[in-house]
């Protein structure tokens, strides 16, 4: 970024240079201050990544379902979360689930693309990329109580238990109840309380 | 950093280095402050309950977004987000976030914009469409700027793309399109009222409501004002340029059937302004003198897009529109434009994603010109056919994707043009792309090209008689010409750091110049003179060459930084036909080699935000504009879940500053100076 003086620039010259040094006080100044609140501040209104947030989410849903006895063959063996399709998170999700328990189970992650080898998972993260094929993946997985979490526009209605949603650029989340019967899954009441909760439509093909 | 040596050596140097300075000053402290710090432990996310999960905004990626991050182009998309924390109250301020996109203010109502070069008042290389509907204009081929007035609030996104992008919008996408896309009704629910004034923009609001209407229907409407204060010319003179607009519009969204949808969109508006321009008193004028003109632009549109989902794999959209202006400029220019496409989109087999589609334009315009200036004919219905393909095709699923495609177009003055273009995108993992690309774009004829008059001055021959020098459109001036050959990788790293860059190499042909033609002798008006005209010619050539790069860092789950560079180089010839000395040096040194944005967003905690974003702009050599810096700031309390209260400075680091120069004097130049407003926001 250089170039000539122009004819102009040596009247103008002094006072840029104030407002430069103005402008560097200022920023310094700010800059400070905001790094201030950092510390004290609370987490009302911090920002994070759409799938860092959903990766937690993740996690956190595993603390309130309980799953039949049958899923796991032992007390101690892992809760197991996949993503089926196209990934997402990236490595936002290992780094969230990194050395992760629920109670005495550690939490393993696992990415598919065929959903048969979904039926191992506790909880399967259905990417936008399969949603198209929901009902195949049901199919594949009936009897299995496998938590299918999406994020596509009508999942839970769909079938899906657990459905992400964006309002007012915050997570929130639908849980289709009668999807959950019929995975075998117990919600906690209230993981119930803070979703929206839906049954599948009248007449759908699931009754 | 090192320490600043002695203050004295500084003065004596130039402002371009002061300005260069301040930016090296302001990037370094942003950059290396984070390193200073005490780095805090990043929040783990998993430890938070489910309530604080849900209380945490997300920055999310949209669909659009994702898709547009593996598009073989030069794509930069500015967010609803992005626009709140500019703190700019207008789209040409909005622009300037954007490396690549030269956005020069002329006086207080005019702009000059551009992408990739050729900056003039009416630079007509670069479309803009609103929802789908152009708003570039027939007569001078360009944008009014001044008319593009659409409440900031109500954007969605605006996608600025840099390049040609003629094979599916066609002619005058040349150097870049900009897609303006405006919120659906479903996201605007509710009463929305924002206020405020400061020393330049002295009162502006905006009163919207919208909400459901049935059970299948979403609305909105919304009425707004602004008066702003009139600059000081490069005299310190009242710059006679002070402006007021009043607009209003509204915006339904129907779901019909589960497959279709309807959108219906209009506004209407009225705009006076001041003009600093010219005007030729007489015949026997040696030359134009100034002279201050009251603009009223009044004008309005209507659109509606249908929109049928068949199935995942198929879509189809029928557009039309009506577009009316009435602009009572250095020409009167009346003028409506109607418009109606059709665009369908389908999926062929397992590879092929094919989008295809027709269109057919309308402009009917009456033009009443002055002894200055008028356009000949001054009746004109001119058409325009269209009708393009564009296959995509999956070389290597996820991988390798090859974009082929054409648009085809006939106009009123040149007939049929090709605008073919081919692209590559290689995504060799998900965070990262490599594209390339080679395309061709043309610049058709705007009416002042074929058929403007300009008499711009009266001499006296030796015999005694009277003569005229005039300006005139050629009716049988050729479509300028563009091949450009591009290259980018674009990479989204550790989650939290993003990095586009996109270089080019123009190649343009039948560029015009000012060439004299031949006199000839004219009775009407009186007296009886000859003219000397001078006229366009598609006389030259040239090539222009450039990088873009942008770069965006979440340092903190509170701190992110945007920047972008952007570096130019213009070189034009004429060929041996041509004697336009003008031309070629005008072009080269209407944009800035160099120039820059960084872009800081803090949350304060306490639901305070604090924006500050640095421009700079290397000097114009063409019209002996030095370099400058422009520094804005904002600094927002959301007081209210609903409602927030902002101050806004605006070109913080000088007093005022200029930016462009109007060739055709059209416009005259005065002086951006420093301004600052307050602002409510309250939703209900």
């Amino acid at each position: 970024m250089s170039g000539g003086a122009t004819a102009r620039s040596d009247v103008s010259s002094g006072r840029t240079i104030r407002y430069a040094r103005l402008a560097f006080f200022c920023a310094l100044a700010a800059l400070l201050l905001s790094a201030i609140p950092r510390g004290v501040a609370e987490a009302q209104s911090n920002t994070a990544g759409e799938y860092e947030v959903k990766a937690a989410f993740l996690y956190n849903f595993a603390k309130f379902i309980e799953w039949p006895e049958s899923s796991f063959p032992d007390p101690q063996s892992p809760l197991t979360i996949c993503v089926l399709g196209s990934d997402p998170f990236g490595r936002t999700l290992d780094d969230a689930l990194q050395g992760k328990m629920i109670g005495n189970r550690p939490v393993t992650l696992e990415r598919f693309k065929n959903p048969a080898q979904a039926r191992q998972c506790h909880i399967a993260f259905v990417s936008s990329s399969e949603a198209r094929r929901l009902p195949e993946i049901q199919d594949q997985l009936r009897g299995a109580s496998v938590l299918l979490v999406g994020e596509s526009d009508g999942f839970a209605e769909a079938g899906g238990v657990l459905q992400f949603v964006l309002q007012d650029n915050r997570v929130r989340f639908v849980i289709n109840t009668d999807a959950a019967q019929r995975a075998d899954l117990k919600v906690s009441s209230k993981l119930l309380a803070l979703a929206e909760v839906i049954h599948d439509p009248p007449g759908g093909k699931h009754n | 950093m090192k320490r600043e040596g002695k203050r004295p050596a500084l003065t004596a140097r130039s402002s371009v280095s002061a300005t260069a300075r301040l930016v090296v000053r302001l990037a370094a402290l942003l950059l290396l402050a984070p390193a200073v710090w005490p780095r805090q432990r990043s929040e783990d996310l998993t430890e938070q309950s489910i309530e604080d999960l849900m209380q945490i905004k997300v920055t999310s990626v949209s669909k659009t977004e994702e898709t547009l991050s593996k598009t073989a182009a030069a794509v930069f998309v500015i967010t609803q987000e992005d626009i709140a924390n500019s703190g700019a109250l207008n789209i040409p301020d909005v622009l300037r976030m954007v490396p690549g996109v030269e956005v020069a203010q002329i006086n207080a109502n005019t702009w000059a914009i551009t992408i990739r070069g050729f900056n003039q008042r009416f630079a007509n290389k670069l479309l803009v469409l609103v929802d789908g509907r152009s708003v570039y204009t027939p007569s001078f081929g360009g944008v009014f700027w001044d008319m593009l007035d659409l409440p900031l609030e109500n954007i969605e996104r605006i996608e600025v793309i840099r390049g040609p992008g003629g094979s599916v919008w066609g002619a005058n996408a040349v150097n870049g399109v900009i897609n303006i896309i405006t919120k659906k009704t479903s996201e605007t629910h509710g009463g929305l009222v924002v206020g405020g004034g400061g020393n330049v923009e002295q009162g502006f609001g905006l009163l919207q409501f919208g909400g459901k209407a049935g059970t299948s229907t979403d609305f909105r409407a919304y009425t707004k004002y602004f008066n702003n204060d009139h600059y000081s010319d490069p005299l310190g003179l009242n710059g006679a340029d002070g402006w007021h607009a009043l607009r209003g519009g509204f915006r339904t969204d129907s779901t019909i059937t589960p497959r279709d949808t309807l959108t219906f969109e209009g506004d209407i508006y009225t705009v006076r302004e001041g003009a600093p321009t010219l005007n030729l008193p007489s015949l026997t004028s040696p030359f134009p003198v100034p002279f201050n003109e009251i603009i009223n632009d009044r004008g309005g549109f209507l659109q509606g897009v249908w929109k049928r989902t068949s199935s995942p794999r198929s879509d189809t959209t029928l557009q039309f529109s009506y577009d009316h202006y009435a602009r009572n400029d250095v020409v009167h220019d009346h003028r409506g434009i109607f418009d109606v496409s059709f665009q369908n989109h389908r999926l062929w087999g397992e590879k092929q994603d094919i989008v295809w589609g027709l269109e057919f334009l309308d402009s009917d315009s009456f033009a009443r010109g002055s002894l200055y200036a008028s356009l000949l004919p001054a009746r004109l219905n001119t058409a325009l056919f269209g009708t393009f393909i564009q296959d995509e095709i999956t070389l290597l699923p996820d991988q390798l994707y090859l974009t082929v495609g054409t648009k085809l177009e006939h106009n009123h003055y040149t007939g049929f043009g090709l605008m073919p273009s081919i692209r590559a995108a290689w995504t060799p993992t998900r965070n990262q792309t490599v594209w390339a690309s080679v395309s061709r774009a043309l610049r058709t004829p705007s009416e002042v090209d074929a058929g403007v008059r300009t008499n711009a001055g009266g001499f006296t021959l030796p015999d005694g008689s009277l003569a005229e020098l005039a300006f005139m459109g050629n009716p049988k001036i050729n479509d300028e010409s563009l091949v450009t050959y591009e290259l980018g990788y674009r990479a989204a790293l550790w989650n939290r750091v993003s990095f586009d860059f996109a270089a080019y190499y123009n190649d343009y042909d039948n560029l015009e110049t000012v060439e004299p033609g031949t006199p000839f002798f004219e009775s009407s008006p009186p007296p009886p003179h000859t003219v000397f005209p001078v006229t366009y010619q598609n006389f030259m050539l040239g090539e222009t060459h450039g990088l873009e790069v942008a770069a965006s860092w979440n340092v903190t789950h509170r701190w992110s930084l945007k920047s972008g560079y952007a570096f130019e180089r213009i070189h034009m010839h004429v060929s041996p036909l041509s004697v336009d000395t003008t031309s070629a040096p005008g072009l080269e040194g209407a944009s800035p080699v160099h120039s820059a944005q960084l872009r800081s967003h803090v949350d304060l905690g306490h639901r305070l935000s604090w924006d500050t974003t640095t421009y700079y702009v290397d000097r114009l050599k063409a019209f002996f504009i030095p370099s400058y810096t422009r520094l804005d700031s904002e600094l927002s309390w959301r007081f209210r879940e609903k409602a927030s209260f902002s101050i806004v400075g605006q070109n913080l680091a000088r007093d005022h500053h200029m930016e462009f120069v109007d060739v055709t004097q059209t416009e005259r130049t005065t002086l951006v100076k420093r301004s600052a407003y307050a602002k409510l926001r309250w939703e209900f």
